[in-house]
């Protein structure tokens, strides 16, 4: 176990206003580790680092350093270092007095030790108390000028000491950032999206030079990114988070091959993902067809999603009689290495296919995956379900909004289950028209249909829908009065 | 299709050539209207300027003598002497007062712009009331306050009174310069090791250096401006420059013939003051410019 650097325990942190950004995480890092945050913007992954760096302190729950809570100590008493999204260099400094400055803080913070130690020691003591300082300080300024010097060189900005950060370009300034963070020695690294400002081609160099760093000085990174890519490129480890909830951790190959569920494969790399069926033990249906796949341990007729990644599905004849289903391709686009079709099945669902042999859009195709690339996964939620109370005959209120229902055999102020499946939630886009309304957060792509998510405040709606929305667009939530299934037992 | 030349014949009429005499008035006009502004603005200083050079308090008949100009320098009457010490304690309040409100106001605006929200807003709001709220409520409630708490009225009532009227005025300058600040900054020095207070020393201080010497300098001519409220927070013995002109006007014995040089100089210093810190600036956007 001592091997953990830094321990998250059921952290959690609630803004003002009820916004609940990271919600009860627990998460072990070990040291040395290049473990990546990754999620979509606003889930809770940059509120995480600030909490480790102690910018933020947590609602609940509690980190620990090697062993020991570091809740109550303050920023610039923790062993971390960060660099920052938007680099944060000092503007009146130079690039040497940048990156010096901890440094010089750390001199001077022992220095003051040595003479209080000076004041305490008497008699002959004292004099050699006094060599010690005279000589820690003529160390310390060789020493932080040969450090900044090395820090300078490992990021490639040798000879650069006297420029104005102001001059410099934003991978330079980033280089300095970096170079400001690491002359410390810090236990442990924290990055906050430190590429996103830089074009591709110099991020995608920078996160080389920084997994090579990361290897030469077996510091623990702790990296926040948005860019599945980057976190794949340059982890040990990752870290899915959604709603200031972890989904998933693992290695890059292990969440690439192995997705936990729709969102964690749809957000890692492209996919396929439709709503299948578990008829038995090695056999699921989706797409009106029977596959044979690997996976075992479902019960009988459970619905599953259903993950086929687009460079495992095989296009060939139309005629062969190998093929699962058939389909026509209905776009085609040349990606450099490989093609990338869309292609439409009888049964009108849609695949995503990469391969590198061309087809033509029009052409009549048939499409084989072999058993083990089909990914089956439990589905986390079948219906929405929440929490409601009775307001009067007629009327239930739940997920932030008052629904007409059928409420026959309850009693006002009666607490209630309300279950919606994901079919009868009707969405419209003018937010004000609906009984509640929210930002549309999560979209998948289905096959056949969208499932996206609506958070309502504190509520979230799961629905299946035919329409496109997009990301944050604000829309209304309508039901109809029948599909509303209220059940007793809910507790106040 | 209409051509080029369709459009010439056009402006050729009759009409288009009084438009062009009327515009050409209209531009006289406007022109003279500029000098007319700023010759109400220039011509009481520059009257005042040529009547240094006169002897005696008043503005008639000018007759040619230094007499003025040499009592200000040596004040050799008691009452030049007054004056001359009223303008010292004009001074010693202004600069004392800008000074605590600079500190002040500078405090005050990193720790309302570190504020949530709502809180900032209520404090933002409180904090300029004294800016649009009238001199002499402002004084008279300062009057009675000090009473109120048997402070005894003198120079420190007039710099606690001048610190807290400039003081938002000072906060006003120096929050934008906050705004436009890369606020992680200052938690990048806390993130290396630096104390808060010396996170704000060495980063932020920096930053804000602008509007807190815009801040200063606006608190310095408000405070020597300002006769209403230190004249209600003074003591009769303590006298700024504004109060004795006042008492002097209202007396007997009329103005110090020594008063027009010290308005004179003090207009001059102010001029000299202003091109000195423009060309700076000029030299400085060319510098910049230059770097580009």
């Amino acid at each position: 176990m001592s091997n953990i650097i830094i321990e998250l325990k059921n952290v959690s942190k609630t803004f003002t206003g009820g916004n609940n950004v990271v919600d009860n995480i627990s998460l072990k890092i070990k040291k040395g580790e290049f473990v990546t945050l990754l999620g979509p913007s606003g889930c809770g992954k940059t509120t995480t680092l600030r909490m480790i760096a102690g910018f933020e302190l947590p609602t609940s729950g509690d980190i620990f350093l090697n062993g020991k809570s570091i809740i109550n100590t303050p920023p610039h008493l923790r062993p971390v270092n960060t660099v920052f999204q938007k680099y944060a260099l000092f503007p009146n400094y130079n690039v040497f007095d940048n990156i010096a400055f901890g440094l010089k803080i750390k001199s001077k913070r022992t220095l003051t030790e040595k003479k209080a130690e000076l004041k305490k020691t008497s008699g002959e003591l004292r004099e050699s108390v006094k060599s010690q300082i005279a000589e820690f300080k003529t160390g310390s300024k060789q020493e932080i000028i040969k450090k900044v010097k090395l820090a300078l060189k490992m990021v490639g900005l040798s000879d650069y000491e006297k420029r104005d950060v102001n001059s410099l370009s934003g991978g330079q300034q980033q280089r300095v950032a970096i170079a400001r963070a690491l002359v410390n020695e810090p236990e442990v690294l924290l990055l906050d999206e430190p590429l996103g400002a830089l074009d591709l081609k110099l991020r995608k160099e920078m996160q080389l030079e920084l997994k090579e760093m990361h290897k030469k000085l077996g510091i623990t990174f702790i990296y926040v990114t948005h860019d599945q890519e980057e976190a794949l490129t340059m982890s040990d480890t990752i870290v899915v988070m959604k709603d200031g909830v972890i989904q998933q951790v693992g290695t890059p190959t292990d969440t690439y091959n192995e997705p936990i569920n729709a969102f964690v494969a749809n957000f890692i790399g492209e996919s396929n993902i439709f709503d299948g069926v578990m008829l038995e033990d090695k056999s699921v249906r989706f797409d009106n067809t029977v596959f044979e796949c690997t996976d075992i341990g479902f019960k009988k007729n459970e619905k599953v999603d259903v993950v086929i990644r687009p460079e495992d599905i095989y296009l060939m004849d139309v005629a062969n009689s190998n093929a699962h289903v058939r389909g026509k391709i209905i776009s085609s686009i040349f990606k450099g290495v490989h093609y990338e079709m869309s292609v439409l099945s009888e049964n009108k669902c849609e695949y995503l296919v990469q391969d590198t042999t061309r087809w033509d859009v029009g052409e009549e195709v048939g499409i084989f995956v072999k058993p083990f690339d089909i990914h089956i996964m439990k589905k986390p939620y079948t219906s929405n379900i929440f929490e409601g109370v009775i307001e009067e005959d007629g009327k239930v209120n739940f997920g932030g909004g008052i629904f007409d229902a059928d409420t026959s055999g309850f009693a006002a102020g009666e607490n209630v289950w309300v279950k919606v499946s994901l079919n009868a939630v009707d969405v419209i886009d003018d937010k004000d028209r609906g009984t509640t309304g929210g930002e549309v957060t999560t979209i998948l792509f289905k096959g056949t249909h969208y499932h996206i998510d609506i958070k309502c405040g504190n509520f979230i709606y799961h629905v299946n829908t035919d329409v496109q929305w997009d990301d944050y667009d604000q829309v209304g939530i309508v039901i109809k009065p029948e599909s509303i299934k209220l059940f007793k037992g809910a507790e106040k | 299709m209409v051509t080029p030349n369709d459009i010439v014949v056009k402006k050729k009429t009759s009409s288009g050539l009084d438009f062009y005499k009327k515009r050409k008035l209209a531009r006289y006009i406007g022109n003279s209207y500029v000098y007319i502004i700023l010759g109400i603005i220039y011509l009481p200083i520059i009257l005042i300027i040529i009547y240094s050079f006169s002897s005696g308090p008043g503005f008639s008949n000018f007759s040619f003598s230094m007499s003025n100009i040499t009592e200000l320098f040596t004040a050799s009457t008691s009452d030049s002497r007054r004056m001359i010490t009223a303008l010292e304690h004009t001074l010693f309040v202004g600069i004392i007062s800008s000074l605590l409100a600079t500190l002040l106001g500078t405090v005050g605006a990193i720790g309302i712009f570190g504020m949530r929200k709502k809180s900032r807003n209520i404090l933002l709001n409180a904090s300029n009331v004294p800016i649009f709220n009238a001199d002499i409520i402002i004084a008279l409630s300062l009057m009675l306050f000090f009473t109120a708490l048997s402070i005894p009225k003198n120079a420190q009532t007039v710099i606690l009174a001048h610190t807290a009227v400039t003081m938002p005025y000072v906060m006003l300058s120096v929050l934008p310069r906050l705004k436009q600040m890369n606020m992680s900054v200052y938690e990048a020095a806390l993130d290396l090791g630096a104390t808060p207070l010396f996170a704000i020393a060495k980063i932020i201080v920096p930053e804000v250096l602008p509007g807190m010497i815009s801040g200063f300098v606006l608190a310095f001519t408000l405070s020597i401006d300002d006769f209403v409220i230190a004249e209600y927070t003074r003591s009769n013995s303590y006298e700024t420059l504004s109060t004795y002109i006042y008492t002097q006007a209202a007396g007997k014995e009329g103005l110090s013939g020594a008063l027009k040089p010290l308005s004179a100089l003090i207009f001059l210093t102010v001029l000299a003051i202003l091109i000195a810190y423009n060309i700076r600036k000029n030299l400085k956007t060319k510098n910049l410019q230059l770097k580009k």
